[in-house]
């Protein structure tokens, strides 16, 4: 049993790969329907998905898939024209078996859904074929004929190319397939024993299926194909494995390189481009646990503080003889934690691709024509980040389609073409990623979003009057903030976007948004690459040093005491212009004392959720970048600190959470 | 003559079981060990034709006594006896030099086909 | 038969188990962490980690008297490290079970902390639960 649930975050990994293709190929098959690469992809995803869920014994997934590779086998031979129902029939079963997927992701069971409804659905669908039922035996044998095809026709161009060379030094290539008896216990083992035996005469396996790694996972039923080149002949290589007990049967036979090879190895050059492009999605990859790799992140910035304590003592008895190892001692630091970010780092392409599919079912439900271009889906962000952007993502373009683009008859209206266009992008600018949802619809209406803010008290109208275009969008990411009456289904269920906001700023990221009527929205997401290691500024308060996030910070200013201005019983500043309330650290903090004995006060300007704040605070330290480090399960939930870090003299800095400090 | 098999296993039990099974099906038991340590001795005192060996043993695992036997005799056909699920064990046993395994729960046919084809070999 | 670490805090004589100790050092720099419950001192910088320090005389109400802190127990509980104050670190004893008595009065702020009170020739000494007074997951409630 736990074997299996070794086996099951496996499974689940590839099981999501699959599902993914099988959206990608739908939506290319609902684009066009005599798509044959991508009825020929699905019906390869179903096939492996199908085997892959017979292995783990879930019985309602095998079926359905199993009914949706017979269904696709008619529709990629044409039997069959694929209408628009086919495709959305297509697009309900691949939900379910999404759906399939994620019980069996949470509780390693199938749950409580139901395929068989599906699965008469598509034996209906299944019916419309002209060809009679005669022909379903035949094409039951057909479609083991054509696998088999596929097996040898995978035998790669590299492959003949050995089975050749080795062929000059008295080499003799065998297809040798071996089954075991049924009740056999360690398969794997067993079947290592094949492997050794055929290492021990010197023969040299190019190919097995399934392949190598499938075997040692046991993941195979009881038969293994071997592609091997050896010296020996037929009978002796057959006496060698039939000296392995539990062995039921062996079958080797040569494998022919005829006449026609020359032709396959022709038609191979092209499928060779083809099948490489698929391989390059197939990088060489090694799970770790993300804890390691925290663990990691951790040596790694103990390593930086180390360094920068080293230069600071050098500096202080001022030796200058270390300059040059201690250069190189700072380039492999960097180096080395560059490697350590990246291995954290994932494409944004783990949340984008589940957009088109979105889209698509949006732009149906609310009858409007959406084109969806996503850019930049390779741009690397960190694990966490990137699990966490999926959401806010979710909401910018359900509100980009159900808000901003208009119906394609409000649109021609207006001049415009019917199908709106929702660009999804990602960039990296130096040490940030920058995701933009830019759509050409009405774009934001800046008289109505102001009129909300003043109903609710938020503004008044003369501020209002004064107000930048952004400035009043700002509102829109205020708690409980819509200015729509009847929020439609799609994007009105109760998270707003105060929501996409506060998620944003717990990445230490920022939004921004621009807009003009009947033109567009751009939506832009700016989030540092990186979570670990962040860009501080240090600041000292009563002789303890206290760091601001770099992203939150607007400026920081010295200001006379007399510039302080008392409004309703609050502390505020004004600051080019802007009204800004100010909190004193050293009061909010318990410190005694009074932060300056001068006149003039430093105050860090910070931008919080929807406003301004002042932060006075004793001394500006500078700008240094640090590594985040937990305060611990006792401290977890402090309001004041997110984190702490430990500077260069040893000393501990706390990072300030700036949403949890009252004003 | 009888071919003679040397039975190592920690647990006296599986000794008696296995010698039961072997002893019925023509063999010879040449002597017993509880672990690996034993085992070696065992091996160069006894100079069996076939040993079946336990892998999760104190003072000496069976992987750890395989290696140390084929030091001694190279051509040594050794079984490995295995729980369920010791796949990677029985794996580096096999590299280690064992001829072939058989799993606990024993079944007899299984332990007699092992014992012949290892000693056919 | 338990192992225990007997320390001090003012007059009072304590002890953890010993397993639970990770270290003893030297008083160091605190870094006051404003906003922490107030049982918390602050923290520290051991080796490149931050570890809590936890006031045990505020939270167990103990009088420590005038005299600083000189050492700190560093208690390593499931992987969470935490250092306590203390005056001084005495001896490690190895106490049978009948040595140690269940406390019959309980004062509320010792209510579940303690395991017993150790009697060694004429000392008394005050065994405590370590794993119950750093209850990491209450804790973050009360805090």
């Amino acid at each position: 049993m736990s074997e299996m649930d070794a086996y099951l975050g496996v499974f689940v990994d590839e099981a999501r790969e699959h599902l993914q293709n099988l959206n990608d190929s739908l939506l290319a098959i609902e684009e066009n329907p005599d798509d044959k690469e991508a009825l020929n992809e699905m019906f390869r995803s179903l096939h492996t998905l199908k085997g892959m869920a017979g292995t783990m014994d879930f019985e309602r997934l095998t079926k359905l898939c199993h009914k949706m590779e017979n269904f696709l086998d008619i529709l990629r031979k044409g039997e069959i024209l694929v209408t628009s129902e086919i495709v959305d029939k297509l697009f309900l079963s691949v939900d379910m078996i999404g759906k399939l997927i994620d019980n069996i992701s949470e509780t390693a069971d199938e749950g409580d859904v139901n395929v068989d409804e599906m699965v008469s659905t598509i034996e209906q669908m299944m019916e419309e074929r002209e060809v009679v039922e005669e022909a379903e035996e035949v094409k039951e044998e057909k479609e083991e004929i054509e696998e088999t095809e596929e097996v040898l026709t995978t035998l790669e161009e590299e492959i003949v190319h050995v089975i050749k060379e080795a062929g000059k030094q008295g080499y003799k290539p065998y297809h040798l397939v071996v089954r075991l008896q049924p009740e056999t216990m360690l398969k794997s083992a067993r079947m290592y024993m094949v492997f050794k035996k055929l290492e021990d005469i010197g023969a040299e396996i190019l190919k097995t299926i399934p392949d190598v790694q499938s075997i040692e996972e046991e993941k195979f039923d009881l038969e293994v194909e071997f592609f091997l080149i050896a010296k020996r002949d037929k009978s002796d290589i057959r006496k060698i494995i039939n000296t392995i007990s539990e062995i039921d049967k062996i079958i080797i036979e040569d494998i022919k390189l005829g006449e026609g090879e020359a032709k396959v190895k022709e038609e191979k050059r092209e499928k060779v481009e083809t099948g490489s492009k698929r391989r390059t999605r197939l990088t060489r990859t090694v799970r770790v646990d993300i804890e390691k790799l925290d663990t990691l992140m951790n040596l790694m910035g103990e390593l930086v503080i180390a360094r920068s304590r080293i230069v600071e003592t050098l500096k202080k008895y001022q030796i200058k003889d270390v300059d040059e190892s201690l250069a190189q001692l700072s380039r492999a630091t960097l180096d080395l934690q560059n490697v350590v970010m990246k291995i954290r780092m994932i494409p944004v392409s783990f949340v984008f691709n589940r957009f088109p599919r979105m889209v698509r079912d949006l732009s149906r439900e609310l009858g409007k024509k959406v084109n969806l271009i996503i850019r930049g889906q390779e741009t690397e962000l960190d694990r966490t980040v990137v699990d966490e952007i999926g959401d806010p993502l979710v909401h910018l373009i359900r509100n980009a389609i159900d808000h901003g683009i208009e119906t394609p008859n409000e649109r021609i209206m207006k001049g415009k073409p019917p199908e709106g266009t929702v660009e999804l992008t990602a960039r990296q600018e130096g040490n940030s990623v920058i995701i933009e949802v830019v759509d050409d619809g009405r774009g934001l209406d800046r008289m109505a979003i102001q009129r909300a803010a003043i109903e609710k008290g938020l503004l008044d109208e003369s501020a209002a009057a004064t107000m930048s275009d952004e400035e009043i969008y700002q509102y829109i990411f205020v708690s409980g903030f819509s200015t729509k009456k009847n929020a439609s289904e799609v994007s009105g269920r109760g998270v707003g976007m105060d929501v996409v906001k506060n998620v944003i700023e717990s990445l230490n990221g920022r939004v921004y948004i621009q807009s003009q009527p009947d033109k567009g929205t751009r939506v832009s997401i700016v989030l540092p690459l990186t979570l670990a290691i962040i860009q501080v500024l240090l600041v000292r308060v009563a002789g303890n040093v206290y760091a601001f996030p770099i992203v939150n910070i607007d400026s920081a200013i010295r200001a006379s005491a007399t510039e302080i201005k008392k409004v309703q019983d609050r502390d505020v500043i004004v600051v080019r212009g802007e009204i800004v309330p100010i909190t004193f650290l050293r009061r909010v903090f318990g410190f005694n004392g009074v932060e300056e004995t001068s006149d003039s006060l430093n105050v860090v300007i910070v931008r919080t959720r929807d406003q301004k704040r002042g932060f006075v605070v004793d001394e500006l330290l500078g700008q240094e970048d640090i590594v985040i480090k937990s305060l611990g399960k006792l401290l977890s939930n402090i309001p004041y600190f997110g984190g702490g870090a430990i500077l260069g003299d040893g000393s501990i800095a706390l990072i300030m959470d700036i949403a949890g400090i009252p004003g | 003559m009888a071919k003679r098999v040397l039975i190592v296993d920690d647990a006296a039990f599986m000794r008696m079981l296995l010698r039961d099974i072997i002893t019925k099906a023509g063999y010879e038991v040449a002597g017993e060990a509880a672990n690996g340590v034993e085992a070696v001795e065992k091996y160069r005192e006894l100079k069996p034709d076939v040993v079946t060996m336990d892998i999760t043993m104190p003072e000496m695992d069976g992987i750890q006594a395989i290696k140390k036997i084929r030091e001694i005799d190279p051509e040594a056909k050794i079984i490995v006896c295995s729980a369920m699920g010791q796949q990677s064990m029985v794996i580096e046993a096999i590299q280690a030099g064992a001829k072939d395994f058989i799993v606990k729960p024993f079944q007899h046919s299984r332990v007699v086909e092992a014992l012949a084809k290892v000693t056919r070999e | 038969m338990p192992e225990i670490l007997e320390f001090k805090i003012g007059k009072q004589k304590l002890a953890f188990d010993v397993d639970s100790v990770e270290m003893v050092i030297e008083y160091p720099k605190v870094t006051p962490v404003p906003g922490a419950p107030n049982f918390v001192k602050g923290v520290i910088n051991l080796r490149g980690r931050i570890v809590t320090l936890v006031k045990l005389d505020e939270m167990l109400d103990l009088d420590k008297g005038e005299e600083e802190f000189g050492q700190v127990l560093v208690l390593n509980i499931g992987g969470e490290e935490v250092g306590i104050p203390v005056h001084s670190v005495d001896e490690v004893l190895m106490v049978d079970e009948n040595e140690i008595e269940t406390p019959v009065s309980q004062h509320e702020k010792y209510a579940n902390k303690v395991k017993g009170i150790v009697k060694k020739e004429d000392r008394l000494i005050m065994y405590l639960d370590v794993r119950k007074i750093l209850n990491l997951e209450n804790k973050e409630q009360e805090g």
